[in-house]
């Protein structure tokens, strides 16, 4: 099933050994998530989730864990998005950078040292990742939203991977809870100073309690040669509403893991994302959305846009549970294949054990559209950037939805970036 | 202007064009009917470079350039425009990032430097209300949700904006209202002048009592089968296609 490979295993012991906190406890607690990832080892592709992601490339390195990096404020500026006004916390290397970060929180949010992260108890076999993410995570965080609580300002969550001399992992941990009728909206933007070789496991957990609202943008913009795996856990709770726009740019190897349980009436979730893949890029996007309560509602809307020899996979499954009646669920994964050998492998999965449900789900994979591209030709625009242009509108039905104007036009500035004729594109955004 | 000279072309492996010759001076407006279906359309595509069609045999010489030899957007900059009988709709693409995109583009080839926004605006602000158009529609994506008329007065202000040498207007009056159709027309004939050829592709004499063409042609399986002046076009709507392809049919078999 799983792949163990015997140096990549022993790199990792090797590491714990370095790495393990002095706290018998805590040392006890992340001991028994490295056996149960060791037991396993790392998923496969005869595994099911990871039919289409090999993760051969990931497991042929040795990893250490990070030392203490450092980041000068010019640098902060020069990767931090310009115009985004927001509460900004900065993580180098995983750690907290409370000289870079802002030193007072608004009123009503609270961030702290996460405890007791082993839910080993629950009885529910836990992804290796998040395993990993147990054994090894430095500077856990949890983020407390207060009930009635508004924070205007976006929470701009910055995790930067440093300039290391050795292929790095980090397991950045945050543990959300938003408060009754709070409402917050969260930037977590990953990049790298340098074009490094890392391993970045995110786990991130959401609870939203009755009546929150929750807007999180994720944006990863890592090293292109770098392995991007990430879990973002949400449960939401009566009348919640959460919003996950994702764009995914950076990384040799990205993997999405996104699970939402909509487990109380009312709850309501928005997932959004655009992969862009160049080269040898892959990126997988899984989402699972379970509607455990009755009138529950999810929307999610998926674009890949794949040049090169990039390779993009989405796998958007759906559980609706046996009450939960009234509920609706729609899915749709668009994607756009720019080269021969790009390839795309998307799946809706829905698994219904109600009657009264409305659940739509369709998928394209397509090149430009002919007709379109030949109307701009005709208008005497350059092939070069007539595709740039419909890629561009493409891409940018995710991103014209992120509801911060400065990452909107950020994220848009950034795209235009990369594509043929960007320059001569770049004063249309 | 455009010397087109025993055209075949066709389109999955069937031949649309069968040899059609037409020749279009400078200043002069041309109209071209003919039943459905008879190759209009795959006529002013072909010439505009469209690649679904092949052309087998047959020249055509543009401004003493050889057309067939250019991409489409190089026809363009030759000052070649099409007005689609079915304009694209491009969601996402802004209606005034295509228009500035393509200005932009042909003063380039001309060797002139890009408008500034301010010029810009002013232009297009011009040319908008030469075809009564609304400013909202400027932040749309190009001709999306447009209703059909709409669509078709997008054409002409594109038209307007780009300022062609050779305009192929392709049924640009079929869903038009008759006080659209004035604006459409007065817009084209603005734009007639010494140096400009057009050429229309229509089923109805309405606008041509609004632009009154040079020459009126008849297309009909592929090739030219019967030219005239204005006289022709009033002539078909009194009596059909019948005896013109009937006629033609009389002189192919003499
Ligand atoms: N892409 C295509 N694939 C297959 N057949 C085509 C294609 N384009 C045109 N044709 C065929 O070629 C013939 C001529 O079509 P064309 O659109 O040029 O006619 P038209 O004279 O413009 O007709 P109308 O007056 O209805 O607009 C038709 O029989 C049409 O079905
Ligand atoms: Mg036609």
């Amino acid at each position: 099933m799983s792949t163990k490979p015997a140096e990549a295993l022993q790199g990792l012991r090797q590491a714990f050994a370095d790495s393990a906190p002095a706290d018998p406890v805590l040392r006890k607690q992340r001991e028994r998530a490295l056996e149960r990832f060791m037991m396993h080892g790392f998923p496969g592709t005869r595994e099911e989730a990871w039919r289409y992601t090999n993760l051969r490339n990931l497991t042929r390195r040795v990893f250490v864990t990070a030392g203490d990096g450092a980041i000068s404020s010019d640098q902060l500026n020069a990767c931090r998005i310009p115009d985004l006004q927001g509460h900004l916390l900065v993580f180098l290397d995983g750690r907290l950078q409370h000289q870079l970060s802002d030193q007072n929180l608004p009123a009503g949010l609270r961030l702290s040292h996460l405890e007791a992260q082993d839910s080993e108890d629950s009885g529910q076999t836990l992804p290796a990742f998040s395993n990993l993410n147990t054994a090894f995570n430095q500077d856990a965080r949890l983020l407390q939203i207060d009930a009635n609580t508004s924070v205007e300002k976006p929470l701009y969550l910055l995790f930067v991977s440093g300039q290391n001399e050795q292929p790095t992992m980090l397991h950045p941990r945050l543990e959300i809870s938003a408060g009754t009728n709070s409402r917050i909206n969260l930037v977590e933007h990953h990049l790298s100073l340098a074009q490094d070789e890392n391993l970045v496991n995110s786990l991130i957990d959401i609870n939203l309690a009755a009546g929150a609202r929750m807007n999180h943008t994720r944006i990863q913009d890592a090293s292109k040669k770098s392995f991007q795996i990430c879990r973002v856990n949400v449960d939401q709770a009566r009348d919640s509403h959460y919003t996950h726009d994702h764009i995914c740019l950076g990384s040799a190897l990205a993997r999405m893991d996104i699970h939402v349980s909509l487990s109380e009436p009312g709850a309501e979730v928005e997932l959004h994302g655009l992969m862009l893949g160049q080269g040898r890029q892959h990126m997988d996007t899984h989402t699972q959305v379970d509607h455990i309560a009755p009138l529950t509602q999810s929307r999610e809307t998926y674009r890949c846009v794949l040049d090169g020899k990039s390779r993009g996979v989405f796998n958007g499954k759906v559980v609706v549970h046996r009450d939960a009646q009234k509920i609706e669920a729609h899915q749709a994964s668009n994607n756009l294949l720019l080269s021969d050998q790009a390839e795309i492998d998307t799946k809706p999965e829905l698994e219904i054990y109600a009657d009264d449900v409305k659940c739509s789900h369709g998928a394209t994979v397509g090149q430009l559209d002919k007709n379109a591209l030949f109307y701009l030709l005709s208008r005497g625009i350059e092939r070069t950037m007539a595709r740039s242009l419909l890629v561009f509108a493409f891409a940018d039905e995710i991103v014209a939805g992120i509801g911060e104007p400065s990452i909107r036009h950020a994220m848009e500035k950034r795209i235009v970036s990369q594509l043929p004729d960007g320059d001569r594109l770049r004063e249309f955004v | 202007m455009l010397k087109i000279d025993n055209l075949h072309a066709r389109v999955e492996g069937r031949e649309i064009l069968k040899g059609l010759s037409l020749t279009i001076g400078e200043g002069e407006v041309h109209a071209i009917m003919g039943p459905n279906g008879s190759g209009k359309s795959t006529l002013v595509q072909v010439l505009a470079g469209r690649d679904d069609y092949q052309v087998t045999s047959g020249s055509v010489t543009f401004l003493g350039k050889n057309l067939l030899d250019l991409a489409p957007e190089e026809r363009a900059h030759e000052g070649l425009f099409l007005a689609f009988q079915y304009p694209v709709e491009i969601p996402g693409v802004n209606n005034t990032y295509l228009l500035k995109a393509a200005l932009n583009s042909m003063r380039k080839h001309r060797g002139e430097s890009d408008l500034d926004a301010v010029e810009f605006l002013a232009l297009i602000r011009d040319k908008m209300k030469l075809m009564e158009m609304d400013a909202s529609f400027l932040n749309r994506g190009v001709n999306e949700g447009f209703s059909g008329g709409e669509k078709k007065r997008n054409e002409i202000l594109q038209m307007a904006v780009l300022e062609p040498r050779l305009a192929l207007l392709d049924e640009t009056d079929s869903g038009l209202d008759i006080d659209a159709l004035k604006v459409v027309a007065n817009g084209v004939n603005s734009l007639r002048s010494a140096d400009r050829s057009i050429v229309m592709v229509t089923h109805y004499q309405r606008l041509l009592d609004y632009i009154e063409p040079d020459f009126v042609h008849v297309l009909s399986a592929g090739r030219i089968i019967r030219s005239g002046d204005k006289s022709l076009a009033l002539e078909l709507e009194r009596r059909g296609y019948d005896w013109v392809l009937k006629e033609a049919l009389e002189e192919s078999q003499a």
